[in-house]
C-alpha cells in the first residue's frame, strides 16, 4: 500500500520554518520529539524535508521516538503525587495523563 | 491560440510596482522584475514565528500579530513566572516583568497599553503596562485563574474560571480603567475556558470545562454590556484553549480535548457561527492566550508530551494576495 505521510525530525528554530505559502500548500503535524509529518510523493513537502534539514525517518523509525517521548511524559505524570489528592484533583492540575500516540503510515 | 485582449476587451497593462487598489483577478505585467502577475484569492494558514526566549503556557497576551506581549505563564516544571516578552513581527524580547509572578492569567490591550489580571494562586492582582514595566492597579473582586479575558487597557470583561474553591464558576467582572464591578453571570459555570472582545461591552466566551473535570465544552456567549446570551457553539469541546480576536471575528485554537488529548485545531469565529480553519502544526493543551485578529493572529508558546513550547505561529488569512505566474 502506498504511504500517505512521510516523516522527518527536525528542530522548529523559530520564523520561517514553516511559512505562510508552505502551510498553505500542505499540512503539516508536529509531533514529540521533533517529529514532522509531511505528506508523501509531495513536491512540496520533499522541498520543505530538504529546506529544514530534515532526517528522513520511516513511520516505525518516527513511531519509536514519539512512543518514547510520550513514555517518559507518562511515567512523569504517574510519579507526580500529591498526598490526598484526588484524581480530578490531579487532572486540574496536571492537565489529562499524555495519550498514546499512533502514527499513520 | 485566444489572446488576453480577445477575451477580456483590454490588454494586460506594465507596472513597475504592483498597481493600487487592485481586485480578484486582475493581470498585470510586472516590468522590473519581468514577470506575470495576478491578483488571486488569499489563503488562511498557521505559519512559525520566531521562538519566545522562555518556553511557557498560559500566559497572557496582548497586542498585535506584528506587535505582541507574553505575559507570565507557567514555565518549567511548573512555576509561574514574572516574565513578560515583546514580538515585533521576527523576534521576542524581554521587557519589563510583572510584579506578581503568575501564570493561568488573561491580559488586554496593546504592546503599549496593556492590562493583566487574574492568575494561579487565586490572584486579584490587576497591573498596567505602559510599554516598558508593570504597574499595580485595583484587584479583581474575585480572586480567580483559568478564565476568560479581553479588551483593551481601559476597558475589559472577565468571566468563569476557578476561584480556589469551585472548579468553574460563572461570575464576570467589568473593567472601566479604574475599578472592577461585577456584572451578569455567565449562563453556564466553566473553567478553562477563552475569550475576545475590544471592550467591557462586546466580548464572547468559549470552551472551557465544568466539573467534574474533563466534561469539556462547547459552549460560547456572547457579552453585549448588559447580559450574556448563548451563541453558536464550537465544534470541537476542548480546555485551556488559545483565543484572539473581537467578539464578531475570533480564532479558537488549540487546548485539551480531555483523555483524547492536545488538539492543534482552529476555528474561525465570523459573529454567527465556528468554521474549522488551517491547525496549527504543534498540537499543544495549556495555550497562552493569542493576541492580533482573525486575520493577522499571533498564537505562541503552550504544553505538549515533550514539555513546554518556545515555539510561536502566525495566523494569516489574506482576503487577496499578489501571485506570479510561472510561464516557461
Amino acid at each position: 500500500m502506498a504511504k500517505t505521510y512521510q516523516y522527518c525530525v527536525a528542530e522548529n528554530w523559530g520564523k520561517g520554518f514553516i511559512d505562510h505559502d508552505e502551510s498553505h500548500r500542505i499540512t503539516f503535524v508536529g509531533y514529540p520529539g521533533n517529529v514532522w509529518q509531511v505528506p508523501a510523493y509531495n513536491k512540496h513537502g520533499n522541498l520543505w524535508i530538504a529546506k529544514v534539514a530534515g532526517v528522513v525517518k520511516t513511520k516505525d523509525e518516527a513511531q519509536t521516538i514519539v512512543t518514547a517521548v510520550i513514555d517518559a511524559a507518562q511515567d512523569t505524570w504517574d510519579a507526580d503525587n500529591v498526598d490526598g489528592e484526588s484524581a480530578d484533583e490531579k487532572i486540574a492540575r496536571l492537565g489529562d495523563k499524555p495519550a498514546d500516540i499512533t502514527l499513520t503510515e | 491560440m485566444s489572446e488576453y485582449k480577445t477575451i477580456h476587451g483590454v490588454k494586460v497593462r506594465s507596472y513597475t510596482t504592483d498597481p493600487d487598489n487592485l481586485i480578484l483577478g486582475q493581470v498585470w505585467y510586472d516590468k522590473t522584475n519581468k514577470v506575470l502577475q495576478f491578483q488571486g484569492a488569499g489563503a488562511a494558514a498557521w505559519a512559525t514565528g520566531g521562538n519566545l526566549n522562555t518556553a511557557r503556557s498560559l500566559s497572557a497576551g496582548a497586542g498585535t500579530q506584528t506587535a505582541g506581549l507574553a505575559i507570565g505563564g507557567t514555565v518549567p516544571p511548573d512555576n509561574s513566572t514574572v516574565n513578560t516578552e515583546k514580538y515585533n513581527g521576527t523576534a521576542w524580547t524581554e521587557v519589563g516583568n510583572l510584579n506578581t509572578a503568575r501564570g493561568q492569567l488573561k491580559g488586554a490591550g496593546t504592546q503599549t497599553a496593556a492590562l493583566a489580571f487574574g492568575g494561579v494562586g487565586e490572584s486579584a492582582n490587576t497591573e498596567s503596562f505602559n510599554g516598558t514595566s508593570f504597574t499595580e492597579v485595583a484587584d479583581l473582586n474575585t480572586a480567580r485563574r483559568q478564565f476568560a479575558g479581553s479588551g483593551v487597557q481601559a476597558s475589559a470583561i472577565i468571566s468563569g474560571g476557578n476561584d480556589g474553591t469551585t472548579v468553574g464558576i460563572n461570575s464576570a467582572e467589568s473593567w472601566n480603567g479604574t475599578c472592577w464591578t461585577e456584572v451578569a453571570n455567565l449562563n453556564t459555570a466553566r473553567n478553562a475556558l477563552a475569550g475576545a472582545g475590544v471592550s467591557n461591552t462586546s466580548a464572547i466566551a468559549f470552551g472551557g470545562y465544568s466539573t467534574p473535570a474533563d466534561a469539556n465544552q462547547v459552549a460560547n456567549e456572547s457579552w453585549n454590556g448588559t447580559a450574556w446570551t448563548e451563541v453558536a457553539n464550537l465544534n470541537t469541546a476542548r480546555e485551556n484553549l488559545g483565543s484572539l480576536g473581537i467578539a464578531t471575528a475570533a480564532l479558537a485554537f488549540a487546548g485539551s480535548r480531555g483523555p483524547a488529548g492536545p488538539t492543534g485545531f482552529t476555528e474561525n469565529w465570523n459573529g454567527t457561527s465556528w468554521t474549522e480553519v488551517g491547525d496549527i502544526s504543534a498540537a499543544h493543551s495549556n495555550a497562552c492566550q493569542g493576541s492580533g485578529t482573525n486575520t493577522a493572529g499571533l498564537a505562541f508558546g503552550g504544553l505538549t508530551p515533550s514539555g513546554f513550547l518556545n515555539s510561536t505561529f502566525e495566523w494569516n488569512d489574506p482576503t487577496l494576495v499578489v501571485k506570479t505566474v510561472d510561464v516557461d
